[in-house]
């Protein structure tokens, strides 16, 4: 009979233990990975065909997305700079800070439907999803880590062996599994349940406020040609008339092209989730919605390759602004930055 | 008996829980088979490029002294190249290209400087074309394996302005301020580009592939061609390029006839 007590007792510890509130213990979900394409939206550029989306490697790529191994003394990671609480933007941060508090010249931009944009970073430097994450793990101001050290560091944890295994049937860490990896789970942050979007969509009986209707129609009119719907950008580069800052002396786009007719041109930022994303330009110099409408009536520069669309500046009175604003924080989608898919692994409570 | 069914009632509802609360496991995805692209194919082998590399007439020796076309003094301290696209012209005109193979030929590493190329079908050819460079196409395809292996040419790719450095000359010359000279030319797209092609023709004797050999191709790389013409480079005023653009172009034009027939032994 004790012998049966002991199994009886036994059994309800093992019962126990399964029973834990799957809030402290489960590991966070991967369900519907699937790539989603909202209607009326265009097709995107990446389409994961030569990466086929599987749980494993999504799995895989959230662990690496916030790994320290990735900076060269293990301190920061991806998620240092991209907040799963600001849509992965750097909350507060005009330019983020990388190993050894070291400091570039640009803001960190958000992270959402990466499968449509045509290039990244501001100046559009990288030209694939999957090569993106070599700019800031390479660069001597973030990461200052090269990948080869990065391979070395995952294989030798017993962590990355067994996720690689389960990710690609063997334990071997390459370039390409990180890369892709990571693209998978980057690619699949996705932003289309923002209040605007349940408006434009019909769903949950949802009315945009007449303030909010009357900045929709401003924005079209005002914003709208390089804030294209329904991305919110145009994936362009432009020069927005911002004042050259002389301790930055940042090209934009012509870093990368050497074209004199690139010279400070940034790439278009999506408007998303701009509540969320302060502060705000390249350069992260305006904290507020209010100083960045201020900047487009008030304060445009005609430096070289200004747009011709900004020539004569923005003609907006204060009442257009606060409508302008309404609307942008319908761009806010609560159901992204509360996705735990995304949320970090290593505090999954 | 009556105690292992009294076990058997402890025990039975252990299982059928502990079977309730094993993970709903799906089934493991096929593992996607990785393109192995090795840096350098074996065998069996169907012929050779071996890469020479100069200076005028001299073969290039790490670190010592020679003089550029304008007449300066400089050093090597690092010279590679990408080789790529490889493409036979069979003696019928039909044309076997080789696929995948992107091979960093580096002066420090003499392995490095032969390519083997396998799987070539037998026959006499008359012509061979290959790529100074990667082509477009593999610039912005995303991650890659073997020879494009961004852990392979983790010195020769651009992370802040994505795509492969083509070639890496560095080293030094009093002639330059900082006594350095470092040429990192690339480019694969926008308006310039640093891809350059190369056709030999075999015109005395046909290079032959047959099971029973591996035909040796030897070509030479002049690194002063780099610095000669159309546009002679200063290393007091153009010490360092490290970005695609004019400069780069400017010496992608100068290599364009870098790489020369040597022999061709069959």
């Amino acid at each position: 009979m004790m012998k049966q007590l002991v199994i009886c007792f036994l059994t309800a510890s093992v019962l126990f233990s399964c029973k834990v509130d799957p809030k402290i213990n489960a590991p966070l979900p991967v369900d519907n990975l699937v790539q989603v394409i909202p209607e009326n939206w265009p097709q995107p550029m990446y389409k994961f065909e030569e990466n086929p989306i599987t749980e494993e490697r999504f799995v895989l790529g959230r662990a690496l997305f916030y790994e320290n191994m990735f900076s060269k003394d293990n301190s920061i990671s991806c998620s240092s700079c991209h907040q799963n609480f600001v849509a992965f933007a750097h909350a507060d941060h005009k330019i983020s800070h990388g190993i050894e508090d070291r400091v570039g010249n640009r803001n960190a931009p958000g992270i959402f439907n990466m499968a449509w944009h045509t290039s990244f970073m501001h100046d559009g430097g990288s030209n694939h999803i999957e090569m993106q994450p070599l700019g800031p793990i390479t660069n001597t101001v973030e990461m200052a880590e090269n990948i080869n050290s990065v391979i070395a560091k995952l294989q030798a944890t017993e962590k990355y062996r067994s996720l690689f295994k389960s990710a690609y049937g063997e334990e071997v860490v390459t370039s390409q599994r990180i890369l892709k990896s990571l693209a998978q789970f980057m690619g699949l942050i996705y932003s289309y349940n923002s209040k605007f979007d349940y408006y434009k969509r019909h769903e949950k009986n949802t009315e945009l406020t007449a303030g909010e209707l009357r900045g929709y129609d401003l924005f079209k009119a005002n914003c709208g040609a390089c804030h294209k719907e329904p991305l919110f950008s145009d994936f362009e580069f432009r020069n927005n008339g911002l004042a050259v800052d002389p301790n930055y002396k940042d090209s934009g786009r012509a870093h990368i092209t050497g074209v004199p007719s690139d010279v400070y041109r940034f790439k278009t930022p999506s408007l998303r989730n701009v509540a969320l994303t302060q502060p705000y330009m390249h350069d992260g110099r305006y904290t507020t919605l209010e100083q960045c409408l201020d900047h487009y009536t008030d304060n445009i520069k005609n430096t070289i390759n200004l747009d011709p669309l900004l020539a004569s500046g923005l003609t907006l009175n204060a009442q257009n602004k606060k409508d302008i604003i309404a609307f942008l924080k319908t761009l806010t989608d609560l159901e992204l930055i509360n996705d735990r898919r995304f949320a970090d692994p290593n505090y999954p409570h | 008996m009556k105690n292992t069914f009294k076990a058997f009632i402890f025990v039975l509802p252990l299982v059928m829980f502990l079977q309730f609360c094993k993970k709903d496991k799906k089934t493991d995805p096929e593992p996607e088979p990785d393109p192995k692209v090795t840096p350098v194919v074996t065998s069996p082998e169907s012929m050779k490029i071996q890469f020479s590399n100069l200076v005028d007439a001299d073969p290039l020796v790490l670190d010592k002294k020679y003089v550029s076309p304008k007449g300066d003094t400089f050093s090597v301290s690092k010279f590679n190249y990408y080789i790529s696209n490889i493409v036979l012209t069979k003696n019928d005109n039909s044309v076997v290209a080789v696929n995948n193979l992107y091979q960093i030929i580096k002066q420090s590493d003499e392995a490095s400087r032969t390519i083997n190329i396998s799987g070539i079908p037998e026959g006499s050819y008359k012509a061979i074309k290959l790529m100074l460079g990667v082509d477009s196409a593999r610039n912005r395809s995303g991650a890659q394996t073997g020879g494009l292996d961004i852990a392979y040419a983790s010195d020769m790719y651009w992370n802040w302005n994505q795509g492969y450095i083509f070639l890496k000359l560095e080293g030094t010359s009093p002639a330059s301020a900082s006594n350095q000279i470092s040429y990192h030319i690339g480019g694969y797209g926008g308006t310039y580009k640093a891809q350059r092609e190369f056709v030999f023709n075999f015109v005395t004797e046909q290079m032959n592939i047959a099971a029973s050999k591996t035909p040796t191709l030897n070509l030479t790389v002049n690194v002063n061609e780099m610095f000669k013409s159309p546009t002679q480079v200063d290393f007091a005023i153009k010490p360092t390029i490290a970005s695609p653009g004019q400069d780069a172009q400017m010496i992608a034009d100068n290599y364009a006839d870098m790489i020369k027939f040597g022999s061709l032994k069959n």
